[in-house]
């Protein structure tokens, strides 16, 4: 287990599963929240409850596009129109591989994308080029905290 | 005279034998895996060395991926430094669906590169030289659906009651009606039926100290076992591999055992005292088990409080309990059973935590740490590399490439001795030829120079998924080297990190499973371990991929987005 210093997050996502009447619950619903946040306008914290937002990046999180801007993804898409406006592509490769991943999971999650590397990697004689991890929260609502630890 | 040379000779000879040193000679074993049972993806050996000359002894240890006498690949290297005994842990990769079980060889080497004796070897070629090593063969896959470890028990019994356990899962299905978990659970099987495994972990002193170790362990009992003896990288797996969805059920022979360090760090338990019943009714007996005991219970909380789920509980006090731990799951037992009439009495008590244990992994499916093992495929890995490719700039289209080596035949061969014939010039061939080569030569750098530049250069990206308690994170991380000159290339990585190429592994020719004919080999140094034997040709791009569990510290915070890049 390695050492790590607080994360930063240069954008932060909200994945939730589109729970249909029959079936698996894919595609998975996304909704992208841009930073610098405002702290009076919280709607990330309404959306999580309060148990899942003390670990949540703080400031608040306010929408990109508060007039129903969200971009929904039917998993397969790479798009993520919002995402494009940050000029970051290879971060929508990230949330494709991690959508695809934890869309077999029935929760939600809260996604943070950043430029530092999980971990420093040494190269003599290359360069840097360019960093993107991906960390994914998995929300737990107060509401469903249930004796049976659903 | 001779005489002489005689009380000449022997007063010499203590002090030539005094100047040989003995040779150094260690007792070497290595265990395979955990409780010996092959896993998928990332396994785990570990190495027990013994040193009884009384003298450190200094060197590294070297495993080799065997798969014939000229087919022997350096893959890890690890440096020691034994005095009494000591314990080195290797992390090969294997991709799965490999039907053979892996065979791997362990040659011991002194910093002069000189092989050290050691008990257990035995003669192998390496390299075209005689070697010894130690020969580890990874043993067979699982046989069950659901596997038990068993730490600590120092009777058969819990061993035969968990073989002999047939747990239904119909009841289980019910209450996860419409959990997609489940139903992957059912289709894994294909039946109604669920066939335990029990994995014995009669080593302590081997386990692993990477939660990549525990493999695919679905469940662990820890009965009687003070879990600070172990070292603290072994307590840290283990509480990582919990976090990461392991099911612990812990069973105390004593109060301190509840209370260690590692109980205090996975779940924040306390102690809250203890209480003496006057009968064990409140607990699952036995009908059978003769005359009532009283229980000396231990009394613990967790802290910070989280949602309980209670087995067995004394005037209102939880007294067998499970709370969740990161995507895992603990069970507290709160007495000793041993000193109640025996584990054999409470029979009903560890059938009723199994099927517990069942529920939750079959409700809740792999844990969605489960990295790096259930997703490994030719296909994902290339797929890895391509968005690690992609990000250094478009290479140069092997179109383009063909076009270009067509020109250069046609040119530098008929076009251009036709045209020396013409003006009766052949002899000009020999200047001809070596200048269209330097052209078009020149032609291919600038494309590479055009489309990348003149400098290598590293691209990463990772995935980490974060546990509920946000401690934590269970990551993957590929990087990429791009090679503008055919050498070799170094990486340097955190000490001990599991490592392997990224879309390097190739069906086997004798099309039993992947490997990979590619070198590399990780070598750990004083802090970092190296990616070494690491070749890269013109232009072209390789990749690794790793697996961790990475502290979070003291958590997150926002930023504003920046639009420079690295």
């Amino acid at each position: 287990m390695s050492n790590q210093t607080a994360l930063e997050f240069d954008a932060v996502i909200l994945m939730t599963p589109v729970r249909r009447p029959l079936g698996p619950f894919k595609p998975y619903e996304t909704k992208k929240f841009e930073l610098p946040a405002d702290e009076a306008n919280d709607p990330l914290d309404r959306e999580l409850g309060a148990a899942t937002t003390a670990r949540v990046p703080k400031p608040a999180i306010r929408p990109a596009n508060p007039a129903g801007g969200e971009s929904v993804s039917d998993g397969t898409d790479s798009s993520y129109d919002n995402l494009s406006e940050l000029d970051w592509p290879e971060a929508s490769q990230l949330l494709d591989a991690a959508s695809k991943r934890l869309s077999q999971y029935d929760r939600d999650w809260v996604v943070g994308l950043t430029r530092q590397p999980i971990h420093t990697v040494e190269s003599p004689n290359t360069k840097r080029h360019l960093v993107t991890s991906l960390y994914a929260w998995p929300v737990v609502r107060q509401s469903k905290t249930k004796a049976d630890g659903d | 005279m001779p005489f002489f040379w005689l009380m000449l000779g022997v007063a010499f000879l203590p002090q030539t034998a005094a100047a040989k040193p003995p040779e150094p000679r260690l007792d070497v074993r290595a265990e395979r895996g955990i409780g010996g049972v092959q896993t998928e993806g990332w396994q785990h050996i570990s190495l027990r060395m013994e040193n009884s000359t009384g003298q450190p002894i200094t060197g590294q240890a070297t495993l080799y991926e065997f798969e014939s006498q000229v087919g022997a690949r350096p893959r890890a290297v690890l440096p020691f430094t034994v005095s009494d005994r000591h314990v080195l842990h290797f992390y090969p990769f294997r991709p799965p669906e490999t039907a053979q079980p892996s065979t791997y060889l362990i040659t011991i080497e002194d910093d002069s590169g000189r092989s050290i004796l050691f008990d257990g070897a035995s003669q192998f070629v390496i390299g075209g030289q005689s070697t010894r090593a130690l020969r580890v063969e990874m043993g067979g896959a699982p046989s069950g659906d659901f596997r038990v470890g068993l730490w600590g028990e120092t009777n058969t019994f819990l061993r035969t009651l968990i073989n002999e356990w047939q747990p239904t899962l119909d009841e289980i299905y019910r209450m996860s009606q419409g959990r997609l978990a489940a139903r992957q659970f059912m289709t894994r099987g294909g039946l109604n039926q669920m066939s335990p495994e029990v994995v014995p972990l009669e080593q302590p002193k081997l386990l692993p100290d990477s939660f990549v170790g525990y493999g695919e362990l679905d469940a662990l009992f820890v009965l009687g076992v003070d879990p600070d003896t172990v070292t603290e990288r072994q307590r840290r797996a283990l509480s990582d591999w919990v976090h990461g969805g392991g099911l612990l059920v812990f069973v105390p022979s004593k109060k301190d055992h509840l209370t260690s360090s590692f109980m205090r760090e996975l779940v924040g338990i306390k102690d809250r005292g203890e209480v003496t019943t006057s009968d064990d009714r409140h607990l699952l007996v036995k009908q059978d088990s003769g005359p009532s005991h009283q229980i000396i219970h231990f009394l613990t909380q967790v802290d910070p409080p989280r949602a309980m789920e209670v087995t067995a509980s004394h005037e209102g006090e939880p007294v067998v309990y499970s709370v969740p731990a990161g995507f895992g799951r603990v069970w507290i037992v709160g007495f000793d059973p041993e000193a109640h009439g025996g584990v054999r009495r409470f029979q009903p008590l560890w059938l009723s935590i199994l099927n517990q244990t069942l529920k939750y992994r079959v409700v809740d499916g792999p844990a969605p740490t489960s990295l790096g093992t259930r997703y490994w495929s030719m296909e994902s890995d290339d797929v890895w590399l391509k968005r690690l490719s992609d990000r250094f700039g478009k290479s140069p289209a092997v179109d383009n490439l063909a076009v270009l080596i067509l020109c250069y035949l046609l040119i530098v061969g008929p076009a251009n001795f036709f045209v020396l014939k013409r003006r009766e010039a052949r002899v000009l061939l020999i200047a001809t030829v070596p200048v269209l080569a330097i052209v078009f030569g020149g032609a291919v750098l600038a494309m590479g120079y055009v489309s990348h530049g003149l400098r290598a250069a590293t691209n990463q990206i990772g995935m980490a998924v974060v546990t509920p308690d946000g401690d934590r994170a269970f990551a993957e991380e590929y990087v990429g080297v791009y090679g503008t000159t055919s050498a070799e290339y170094r990486l340097g990585f955190p000490k001990n990190l599991p490592l392997r190429p990224l879309a390097e592994y190739v069906p086997s020719p004798s099309g039993t499973g992947f490997e990979n004919p590619s070198s590399f080999k990780l070598a750990a140094r004083e802090e970092r371990s190296w990616l070494e034997d690491w070749r890269l040709t013109f232009w072209q791009t390789r990749g690794t991929a790793s697996i961790d569990c990475v502290s979070l510290g003291s958590g997150a915070n926002s930023r504003p987005r920046e639009t420079e890049q690295n």
